[in-house]
């Protein structure tokens, strides 16, 4: 296969026309949506689709973070399940090493679960 | 089929000063959980200076140390040496300075988690600087961010604080997507996350002027963008000065140094360690962006009333001197600054001076503030007027500061910026160095009219008594290390070129 010489300053212009043409694409199909869509805009438009409901309260309630707080919590322990699951199934290969590994881990999120507990984090008011 | 593992047990003495700082994060996290809370200020205060110093003393052991392992994840060498020197430093200031502000102002700061999230910032910011992959800069960086964020809104009740942290975090989760992204680019190129097995690579395929990928210019590119955002570079420093004045301010102080010597960890790593032999290209993006921010840090400045507002831009400005050494990088390797100076690579060791003399002045500049806003005193550069009547002491330590960040002999920011300079001269780029001279003539007037107002100006109103003990001591050291590492700086100097342990496989393979 035949190399390709290339200066280095060239390659910069590849990567130059590149961004260039990117920027100059993207910035032409958006003027181009502008200028030439029709847009008529009314209440009718504006309004929820027809089997939407309209809004009877604010979109945006307050609402506890403490349920943020258990949604972690639970993607910790799933992220450890996933992390379980291929060391379960080459433990004989690991050995003792992949052992010690795993208990450190584990130990690890253990702290993390006994700060939580401690710190009132599973505690539903 | 049977798996072919060969796992080796890690040398996990090596990383002993990692680890301990590691082992103090745990330890602080039990005591904010289970040590009364009345106690927390003097016991976990306590616990983390014992715990950063220890680290300090463990890094005796990695000294003169050319190792890796983790699987060449961790290295240990005089670059990581130093650079921990500087964010463990860094580290224990921080802890002086904000002990009694996190405990006292702002409504009483929750202060175990405070210190909490400070070591483990301060161990992302170690982990990056011992990194010896792309995966392990990565997560490093991401590390240290992740506990900056949270960091910098502490001071939740104050709008201000809030706002300032979220543009931070959305602007570096942004910066860090990019330098993923531009990781991935380079490993595409080049088949290893390794840094050293992407300078084999790389040494390999660059030689003269053959092909060149330009998917790797366009890796390069990326990874620039998202250092620049880290270490807060023109134009991409936007998060700065609405982050740097929000947060608490000993939280800025921090931001201002460990971050900041983090990513310049990260670019010296990645730009210098493994795409070295692309030097030619990065070296010209580089002096660029350090023209760019030196001349906007040091220009905008001078329009700022508000003094935190006036450091952050100041900060800038210093992210520009710093980026002068890393450009006058030449990858002909050599001594240094040490025996026979004028033929050796000066530029990355001038970095690592920069950054140590800025972490002493700059953390000492914000210490003063925090030491002022505990006696009643609002952050306008009115409410320093008079200071030297006031508080004569407080305001010789500011004026020393300002000094030293403006760059005035005998002091230690002088010495900086004269060896980044002779950097520069050397690797012919005397435009850049007459930038530095001529950009810092702009920032006296910015730094000396702080000292004009502190001395010059009547006081106005009744100074509050405060008793912040811990916070004076740091001070006071700072001072010291202002005045007296820059009179020493030889042996400082002769140990930062000790950080070219770190290019041994490029080195060779490159036959440079």
């Amino acid at each position: 296969m035949p190399v390709e010489t290339q200066t280095l300053g060239e390659n910069w212009l590849v990567v130059g026309l590149m961004l260039v043409s990117a920027f100059s694409m993207g910035m032409l199909l958006l003027t181009l949506n502008k200028i030439m869509a029709p847009s008529k805009p009314s209440a009718a438009k504006a309004a929820p689709y027809e089997s939407g409901m309209p809004d009877i309260e604010p979109v945006r309630p307050s609402y506890s973070p403490r349920f943020y707080v258990v949604a972690m919590l639970f993607v910790i322990f799933d992220i450890e399940a996933i992390f379980i699951f291929p060391w379960a199934v080459i433990f004989d290969e690991l050995g003792t090493y992949g052992f010690v590994e795993m208990v450190s881990f584990i130990g690890l999120l253990f702290v993390g679960y006994i700060y939580a507990w401690k710190k009132g984090a599973l505690e539903w008011v | 089929m049977p798996l072919d593992l060969n796992l080796e047990t890690p040398d996990l003495w090596l990383a002993l000063p990692q680890f301990i700082v590691f082992g103090l994060a745990i330890a602080l996290l039990f005591g904010d959980a289970f040590v009364a809370r009345t106690r927390h200020f003097v016991w976990l205060t306590g616990l983390s200076l014992v715990g950063y110093l220890a680290a300090l003393v463990a890094l005796v052991g990695q000294a003169n140390e050319n190792a890796t392992t983790f699987y060449g994840l961790f290295r240990a060498d005089g670059l990581t040496v130093f650079l921990s020197v500087i964010i463990l430093s860094a580290a224990v200031l921080t802890v002086m300075v904000s002990a009694s502000y996190v405990e006292r102002l702002e409504g009483r700061m929750p202060i175990g988690e405070f210190y909490v999230l400070l070591a483990f910032s301060v161990l992302g910011a170690m982990l990056v600087a011992a990194a010896g992959d792309l995966v392990m800069v990565f997560v490093g960086i991401e590390l240290s961010s992740l506990a900056t964020y949270v960091l910098a809104a502490f001071a939740k009740r104050r709008l201000t604080s809030v706002e300032g942290a979220l543009k931070y975090f959305l602007l570096g989760i942004f910066a860090s997507a990019i330098l993923a992204y531009g990781m991935a680019w380079v490993y595409g190129v080049t088949g290893s996350t390794d840094l050293d097995a992407i300078a084999r690579s790389l040494a390999a395929s660059v030689g003269g002027d053959e092909f060149l990928d330009p998917a790797l210019l366009l890796g390069l590119l990326l990874l620039t963008v998202g250092l620049g955002f880290k270490m807060a570079a023109v134009p991409f420093h936007f998060w700065t000065p609405d982050a740097y004045d929000g947060a608490p301010t000993p939280v800025t102080a921090f931001m201002s140094v460990v971050p900041k010597a983090a990513a310049f960890a990260a670019t010296v790593r990645i730009f210098v360690q493994a795409l070295g032999p692309l030097r030619d290209e990065w070296v010209t993006l580089l002096s660029v962006l350090a023209l760019l921010t030196m001349a906007f840090g040091n220009i905008v400045a001078i329009s700022q009333r508000n003094v935190k507002r006036m450091l952050a831009y100041s900060s800038i400005a210093h992210t520009g001197y710093m980026l002068v050494g890393l450009a006058a990088y030449q990858a002909t390797g050599g001594t240094g600054f040490g025996a026979g100076a004028g033929d050796g690579d000066q530029g990355v060791s001038s970095l690592l001076y920069y950054i140590l003399a800025y972490n002493f002045m700059n953390i000492g500049a914000f210490a003063v503030v925090t030491w002022l806003q505990h006696r009643g005193r609002g952050l306008t550069l009115d409410d320093f007027g008079g200071l030297a009547t006031t508080h004569p002491l407080a305001a010789a330590a500011m004026a020393v500061f300002m000094v030293s960040l403006m760059g005035v002999p005998p002091l230690i920011g002088f010495y900086a910026k004269y060896y980044v300079i002779l950097a520069a001269i050397d690797a012919d780029l005397l435009w850049l160095a007459v930038a530095v001279v001529v950009l810092s003539a702009v920032s006296a007037f910015y730094y000396l009219r702080l000292v004009a107002v502190m001395y010059f100006n009547e006081p106005e109103g009744q100074p509050r008594q405060a008793d912040t003990r811990l916070l004076d001591v740091g001070i006071a050291g700072m001072v010291i290390a202002t005045i007296a590492l820059g009179l020493f700086s030889t042996p400082i100097i002769d140990l930062a070129d000790k950080w070219e342990s770190a290019l041994t496989v490029a080195g060779q393979v490159a036959g440079r």
